[in-house]
C-alpha cells in the first residue's frame, strides 16, 4: 500500500475554510490533493486529470455543480471517479442523488469525511 | 198535460244556481233544488215565509235594485270547511206594463273562483316579493311582466319594461354566439341557466345569474311564453374573486416562506460547516497537540453548533411538513452506524452532565434495513436532546429493538424528571411546553417526531412516571433490502 501512488481527490468548493476542512480530511484519508473554486475552471481541469475521488458544491461561480457533474458522467476517462456532492441545498441534491456516489449534506463533519473517503481507498470487494 | 211549464220546473230545478223568487212584500213564493240545499231546507218550510230568514239584508238589497236592474251582492253561507261564497243577484219580475210584480234572487256559488283568485293574487304577490327578478315575454321575447326585484335590479320600472326586449340589459360583454347559444337552447324547449354581464338603465353594469324556462303549451307542445329568473351575483363574484386573490397570495406567501426557508437553510449551513470543521480538527489534534482545557472548549463550540443545527433542521422538517413538502425518502442504511453517528453528536452534552449513555442494539435487528437514515436521525436526536435536557442524574438509554417481524423502534430512555400524566398528549403539539417546565426549548422536538413518524407510517409510544423518568418508543415498519 505504502508504494502505491496516493490517488487523487478534487475539491470543487468556492468557500475556502470549507476547501481547508476538506483537504485536511483527504490528506488524512491518503488523498492527494487539487482544488478549484469556479465550475467552469473545474470542467477545465478535468479534461486532463483522473480523480479518483471528486468533492463537488452545488452552488458554485462559473458554473453550476450539476454541469460539473454532468462533465464527469459524460467522460470516459472519469468513468471510476467516485463523485461525493457536499451541498448545503438540499432539494437540488435530492434531484442529482442518481447521478452521484454519496451526497453529503453540510455542515459535512471533517471525521465523517475522512472516514468515508478512507474507506473508498480500502480494496472494493 | 201541458209540455212547457213541466220542461220550465224542470229546468227551474235542474240549475245549478239557486234561485228564489219573491213577492213585492218579499215573500218566498217559489224556491229551486239548488237553493234548498244551498240552505239545506225543506220548501214547506220556507213558502210564504219572509225571504229575510235566508237572506237577511235582502230587503235592503232590494232597495238598491229597484234603481238599477241588477246588483251583485256577495255572502257566505255555512263555516269551517262548509263555508261556501255566492254572488247574489236580484232582478225584479216585470209585468207586460212594466211593473214589478216580484222579485228573482239568483245564488251562484263562487267557492272554487274565490280560491282560485286568491290564490292567484297569493301566486303574484310571492312573485312581486321575490328577492330575484322576474321577467315573463312573450314566445317572441317582448317582456309582458316584470316583479318589483327586476326594476330594483336594472333600474327599468315595470312600465319602461313592457312591451321591451330583455336586450335592453344587453352589455355587449357576451359575444354574439353566447346569446345565439341561449335563444336556441329555450327556443328547443330547454331551460337555459348561466351567467352574464348586464347593463343598468344607467349604464352600470353587474353580474347575473339567469334561468330561462320557456313555457309550453300543451298539447301542441307551442311555447307561449318566457320566464326569465335572475339574481344578482355582483357581490358573490366580488367574493369569489377576493377569495381567489387571497388564496393566490396565500400560495405566493407559502412559496416565499418556503424559499427563505430554503435560503436560510443554506446561508446558516455553509459557516456552520466552517465553524464545526474547524472545531472538530482543533478537538482532535489536528493543528496541534491541544490541551484538555483547549480540547474542551473546541467540544463545547462543537457541541453548540450541533444544538443550532438540530433546530435548524426541526424548522426546516416543520415547515416542509407544514407544506406538504417533505418526503421521506428510505435507502440502506446500517442501524449500527446510525446510532454511532447521533452518539458522536450527542455525546458531549451528555458527558458534561456526567450522565451515563447506554446503547443497546437487538441481535435479531438485520444489519441493513431500509429507511430514510437523515429524518431517522433527526428523529433520534430530539429524542436524545429531549433525554439530556430533562435529566440531572442516571443514565440515557437508546434502544434499537426488534419490535416484531414486520417492525422495528428506536427507544430511548431517561432516568429525568417524567411527564405528568394530563401533558402526556401535550408534549407532540408543536411550540408546547410543559406547564412549570423551566428548560427552554423551541418546543418543536418531539412535534416534528410525533409528525415524522407519522410520516413514515410508524407510530410513538411514551412512557412516562413523574421523578423517575421517560421511555419513548418510536415503532416503525422494518423494510429489509
Amino acid at each position: 500500500m505504502t508504494n502505491e501512488p496516493e490517488p487523487m481527490a478534487f475539491i470543487i468548493e468556492d468557500d475556502e475554510k470549507l476547501i481547508t476542512i476538506f483537504a485536511r480530511a483527504l490528506e488524512e484519508a491518503g488523498f492527494k490533493v487539487h482544488k478549484a473554486m469556479d465550475g467552469q475552471q473545474a470542467i477545465q481541469s478535468l479534461s486532463n486529470l483522473e480523480p479518483a475521488v471528486v468533492i463537488l458544491d452545488l452552488h458554485l461561480p462559473g458554473a453550476t455543480g450539476d454541469k460539473v457533474l454532468a462533465f464527469i458522467r459524460s467522460n470516459d476517462h472519469l468513468k471510476n471517479t467516485t463523485v461525493i456532492l457536499a451541498t448545503a441545498d438540499q432539494i437540488m441534491a435530492d434531484s442529482l442523488s442518481g447521478q452521484s456516489d454519496f451526497v453529503l449534506l453540510k455542515p459535512i463533519s471533517y471525521s465523517q469525511l475522512r472516514d468515508l473517503t478512507a474507506r473508498l481507498r480500502q480494496p472494493q470487494e | 198535460m201541458d209540455v212547457l211549464p213541466v220542461a220550465q220546473n224542470s229546468a227551474f230545478n235542474a240549475m245549478l244556481d239557486g234561485i228564489i223568487v219573491a213577492d213585492l212584500r218579499g215573500r218566498v213564493v217559489e224556491i229551486n233544488t239548488s237553493a234548498l240545499n244551498i240552505f239545506q231546507i225543506q220548501s214547506n218550510q220556507i213558502i210564504g215565509q219572509d225571504i229575510q230568514e235566508l237572506l237577511h239584508d235582502w230587503v235592503q238589497w232590494n232597495t238598491e235594485t229597484s234603481t238599477a236592474f241588477e246588483i251583485g251582492h256577495e255572502i257566505v253561507l255555512g263555516d269551517g270547511p262548509n263555508k261556501r261564497n255566492f254572488s247574489s243577484r236580484i232582478a225584479p219580475i216585470l209585468n207586460q206594463r212594466g211593473r214589478a210584480t216580484g222579485h228573482i234572487t239568483i245564488l251562484t256559488d263562487i267557492t272554487d273562483q274565490k280560491i282560485a283568485q286568491a290564490q292567484m293574487l297569493l301566486q303574484v304577490a310571492a312573485l312581486e316579493a321575490a328577492r330575484n327578478g322576474i321577467v315573463i315575454t312573450s314566445a317572441k321575447g317582448k317582456i309582458v311582466w316584470v316583479n318589483q326585484a327586476f326594476s330594483t335590479m336594472t333600474g327599468f320600472s315595470r312600465e319602461e319594461a313592457i312591451g321591451n326586449n330583455p336586450r335592453i340589459l344587453k352589455s355587449n360583454k357576451q359575444t354574439d354566439e353566447y346569446y345565439q347559444e341561449l335563444w336556441q337552447t329555450i327556443s328547443a324547449g330547454k331551460v337555459w341557466r348561466g351567467e352574464l354581464i348586464n347593463r343598468r338603465k344607467d349604464g352600470s353594469e353587474y353580474y347575473e345569474e339567469m334561468t330561462i324556462t320557456p313555457l309550453i303549451e300543451q298539447p301542441e307542445g307551442k311555447i307561449t311564453n318566457f320566464i326569465a329568473i335572475k339574481q344578482n351575483i355582483s357581490n358573490r363574484k366580488k367574493s369569489e374573486e377576493d377569495l381567489l386573490q387571497a388564496h393566490q397570495e396565500a400560495i405566493e406567501a407559502n412559496r416565499m416562506k418556503t424559499q427563505l426557508l430554503a435560503n436560510v437553510s443554506h446561508d446558516l449551513r455553509t459557516p456552520l460547516g466552517a465553524i464545526m470543521g474547524y472545531s472538530e480538527m482543533l478537538e482532535k489534534g489536528v493543528f496541534g497537540e491541544v490541551n484538555a482545557e483547549q480540547k474542551n472548549a473546541a467540544s463545547e463550540i462543537l457541541d453548540s453548533s450541533n444544538q443550532l443545527l438540530a433546530f435548524v433542521n426541526n424548522l426546516i422538517g416543520e415547515a416542509q411538513i407544514e407544506t406538504g413538502r417533505l418526503v421521506i425518502r428510505p435507502a440502506i442504511f446500517k442501524p449500527a452506524e446510525f446510532v454511532a453517528g447521533a452518539q458522536t453528536i450527542a455525546g458531549f452534552a451528555i458527558k458534561k452532565k456526567n450522565l451515563k449513555f447506554v446503547v443497546e442494539i437487538d441481535p435479531d435487528l438485520p444489519e441493513k434495513i431500509l429507511g430514510d437514515a437523515y429524518w431517522l436521525k433527526q428523529i433520534l436526536l430530539n429524542l436524545i436532546n429531549n433525554a439530556t435536557k430533562f435529566t440531572e442524574n442516571g443514565s440515557i438509554k437508546v434502544c434499537l429493538l426488534l419490535a416484531d417481524q414486520n417492525h422495528w423502534a428506536i427507544q430511548v430512555s431517561d432516568t429525568g424528571a417524567g411527564i405528568p400524566k394530563e401533558a402526556q398528549q401535550m408534549v407532540f403539539e408543536a411550540f408546547r411546553q410543559v406547564e412549570g417546565n423551566t428548560r427552554g426549548g423551541s418546543g418543536l422536538g418531539l412535534s416534528i417526531v410525533s409528525q415524522l413518524t407519522t410520516l413514515m407510517d410508524g407510530k410513538i409510544e411514551l412512557q412516562s412516571e413523574l421523578g423517575k423518568g421517560s421511555t419513548f418508543t418510536v415503532i416503525l415498519p422494518l423494510k429489509v433490502p
